[in-house]
């Protein structure tokens, strides 16, 4: 009777305990939803710089993660498009793992310093990853809104080719609610940053975004083939396996981006979405396209994600590694997108290269 | 797995409800230990053979102790399992150190040799483990205790897992009594544990890791930053490390405490000792008291004039030189004991003179809290980086300000580190983790739920390791 008296007490508190801890932590979800944690600007500041030290004379802005600046070489791009008759002055702002908060920082800073001659910017969509102990990962995913969120696991669970992943559907987002639910760092991401960022690694300050020893990467026959080989067996496994999980996290990332975008447009760029030929891409790239198109009709986005269409970008001598490519795959890549690109300008997809008329 | 992770908190509940639904101490003492061993593989399996080697050493060597009366027998027993356990203590922490510090010494005066070192690595708790399973065999042999017949009781005592990996270094003589008790719920202070855990966790997850980005750069690279950022950087690291390693021992405690067993205080508000001495006593209480126990005190016996000031002073600088020494195999350690050995000697001489000539100094315990303070704070450099060059800077870059600083820290830095001193103070005039654990108790159920999710939102992302561990 006594046990029995004891057991109802505790059981009586924990469920107080609970109950005001999932309270809590559901008003901080909320409260932290409508703000935008810090940027940690280390990796991006020079740059950053870099761009705003010739941005009056920057048409295309290309702006994403070390996929973009592994992948489009800016003097290349544009001597192509000189060449097919759109004269063009690129800039590839591209540090390793920006992700959503630092991008919309950034494009916040473009707008504030009204580049004269600044039309079209071009936004990579890198992934949000689920790791729990990427660092990048967890903050980004504070900066996805449930309300964004929910509709798209919908559409992804309505796809007929996920059909048979359902459970591993469900079970990722029950795992993503109860963390995110939980709290953990949503306050802290929110209201505080350290000064300088991170990763402190080495920050390259490059010309035009891109550049470097360009013989760097260059395998010799040997790696090359072993490469390809390794890009070939994970292709193997990516169509065997559907990340649907990856797909979720980056539509929820360009939904927190939206505004942003909208906010961009508003002020006369033209913003567009690229996703460059690497591994990462390729596994949901299809079934991203198509829920973006739907989701965002305005703006364009395209992949070069097709391995039949273009065979080259999985030979591993123009790689740098199975999901980077190297400085003479960039050459090629620009090469190709400097054609798709004139082509959208004289197709009127993208508008001519001329400034904003609101600036 | 860390006290601050998820999967721990999973781990220690299911632990803490199959322990209470368990009417048998013999199997709530299996289950402890189990759980204890599963714990300590979550870091790496194939060093639980170093605990059960210093388990069994430990515990065969005491009970030969007891059981024989011969002094010389007794004496080699001991010294074999000292031997074995420094043995291994020396092979996985410091055989690197010292055969790369004896290559430097032969190549400085003339001679050629390069290093071999061998990839080790440094198991987790190590010296934790290594130092607490010791005192078991060395009570025996001062008959201070008798030892448990149990191979379970003494396995348990080494591989308990609140404390196992960092401390507190508890003693047989007061943790294996406990185990003979069947303990029963009622008797267990849910509260004050809980508010302690959440204490420790605040202290570790949301102070110093909260701090950790902030002096990460500094440490980094001192040279970019003013000499008052420099300044502000060591206070706001002395309070990183101390909310890093109470935050530990506070859970650790409060973990053992909702199993029903006590383990002494590690820490008693140590930045408000008024001598570097009292420092001592209230700074890593479990590790001060061991070596004062089984080092400093023995060391009397080794030598003539075993009273004088000279051999006072002479133990006071070998312990502190091996208290460094114990915090990892780096000569930064060493200065750093070598520092604190000759500072312990230094007040003890001050304290003397004021005392022969009758001086009296105005405001002696606010200074002499505010110099122990700084002392520790300076001398924590060499806790904090083990590259001399960054030592050096922080050092001269700590007195001098004409270090042109391209770096600066956040404005908020003083008023962070003056908030944090009044909190700290509060916490020290007024007892509020006691106040808190005396709500009534849906009072307190609610308060703590809405605690723990305020602090777990303050969560940085990503965990680091607590600072302790890598000793």
């Amino acid at each position: 009777m006594k046990v029995n008296k004891n057991l109802f007490k505790w059981g009586w508190l924990s469920i107080l305990f609970i109950f005001s801890y999932l309270l809590i932590a559901t008003a901080a979800t909320h409260i932290s939803r409508y703000m935008i944690p810090k940027p940690y600007m280390g990796g991006i500041s020079s740059q950053q710089e870099a761009f705003f030290q010739q941005k009056d004379d920057i048409n295309l802005l290309f702006l994403g993660s070390s996929g973009f600046g592994s992948t489009i070489n800016p003097i290349i791009l544009d001597s192509e498009m000189d060449r097919l008759g759109c004269p063009i002055r690129s800039f590839n702002l591209s540090p390793d793992g920006l992700n959503s908060i630092e991008t919309r920082y950034v494009l916040e800073q473009i707008i504030k310093s009204r580049p004269k001659k600044l039309s079209t910017i071009i936004l990579d969509l890198p992934p949000i990853h689920y790791g729990f102990k990427q660092k990048d990962a967890l903050r980004t995913r504070f900066f996805n809104t449930w309300s964004n969120f929910v509709p798209f696991v919908t559409d992804i669970w309505n796809l007929p080719r996920f059909r048979k992943k359902r459970a591993l559907i469900l079970l990722d987002f029950i795992i993503s609610f109860a963390y995110e639910r939980s709290g953990v760092g949503l306050l802290h991401s929110t209201f505080i940053s350290p000064p300088e960022g991170y990763p402190p690694a080495e920050i390259i300050v490059r010309q035009r975004g891109y550049g470097g020893d360009l013989e760097k990467h260059i395998h010799s026959a040997e790696k090359s083939a072993r490469l390809s080989r390794e890009v070939a067996k994970l292709k193997k496994q990516i169509d065997s396996w559907k990340a649907s999980y990856a797909e979720m996290n980056r539509v929820g990332h360009l939904a927190r981006l939206k505004p942003v975008i909208d906010k961009v447009e508003s002020y006369g760029f033209e913003v567009a979405v690229l996703l460059a030929p690497t591994m990462t891409n390729y596994s949901y790239a299809e079934p991203l396209k198509q829920i973006f198109t739907e989701k965002m009709p305005r703006t364009p986005m395209w992949h070069y994600n097709d391995f039949v269409k273009w065979p080259d970008f999985m030979d591993g001598a123009n790689l740098r590694n199975i999901t980077h490519m190297n400085p003479r795959g960039a050459v090629m890549f620009s090469k190709i997108l400097a054609k798709d690109l004139c082509q959208s300008f004289k197709s009127g997809e993208l508008r001519s290269i001329t400034p904003p008329l609101s600036l | 797995m860390l006290f601050i992770e998820f999967r721990f908190i999973v781990f220690f509940i299911i632990v803490w409800l199959v322990f209470w639904s368990l009417r048998s101490n013999t199997l709530r003492k299996w289950l402890l230990l189990i759980g204890s061993y599963v714990f300590y593989a979550s870091w790496d399996y194939r060093f639980l053979s170093l605990i059960l080697i210093a388990t069994a050493t430990n515990h065969i060597a005491a009970i030969r102790i007891q059981d024989s009366s011969e002094r010389t027998i007794r004496l080699r027993w001991l010294t074999s399992t000292i031997v074995i356990n420094i043995g291994i203590l020396f092979v996985f922490k410091y055989l690197n150190f010292f055969a790369d510090s004896l290559v430097d010494l032969i190549n400085v005066f003339g001679g050629t040799a390069s290093p071999t070192l061998l990839n080790i690595i440094l198991p987790v708790g190590i010296s934790f483990y290594t130092f607490q399973s010791l005192s078991y065999p060395l009570d025996v042999y001062q008959r201070k205790m008798e030892p448990s017949r149990s191979w379970l009781d003494f396995s348990l005592f080494v591989a308990f897992f609140p404390q196992l990996v960092a401390g507190p270094i508890v003693r047989a003589k007061e943790f294996m009594p406990q185990l003979a008790i069947l303990k029963t719920f009622a008797e267990i202070p849910v509260r004050a544990c809980l508010t302690l855990f959440l204490i420790g966790f605040a202290k570790k997850a949301v102070v110093a890791d909260g701090l950790a980005p902030f002096l990460d750069p500094i440490y980094e690279n001192p040279a970019a930053y003013s000499s008052l950022d420099i300044f502000y950087g060591q206070l706001l690291y002395s309070i990183q490390v101390y909310c890093d390693f109470s935050g530990y021992s506070d859970m650790a405690i409060a973990s053992a405490g909702l199993l029903g067993y006590k383990l002494p205080l590690n820490f008693n508000f140590p930045y408000f000792s008024a001598s570097l001495a009292d420092f001592w006593r209230r700074w890593h209480i479990s590790l001060s008291s061991w070596l004062h126990d089984y080092l400093y005190l023995p060391l009397f016996f080794m030598g003539k004039n075993r009273f004088s000031k000279i051999m006072v002073y002479r133990n006071v600088i070998i312990t502190m030189l091996l208290c460094g020494l114990w915090h990892g195999a780096a000569w930064g350690y060493i200065i750093f004991g070598l520092f604190h050995g000759l500072a312990l000697v230094v007040a003890q001489e001050w304290q003397s003179f004021t005392k022969r000539g009758k001086i009296t100094i105005p405001f002696s315990k606010a200074i002499g809290i505010a110099t122990t303070f700084y002392f520790v704070c300076w001398t924590f450099v060499l806790f904090r980086t083990q590259d001399m060059n960054v030592a050096w800077h922080l050092t001269v870059g700590h007195f001098f300000s004409n270090i042109p600083s391209s770096e600066t820290l956040p404005s908020a830095a003083p008023a962070l580190f003056i908030f944090l001193a009044i909190v700290h103070t509060c916490f020290y005039r007024w007892d509020l983790p006691k106040w808190f654990a005396n709500l009534k108790p849906w009072i307190f159920s609610l308060s703590a739920g809405a605690v723990a999710a305020f602090l777990v939102a303050m969560v940085p992302v990503g965990y680091r390791p607590f600072i302790y561990f890598q000793f």
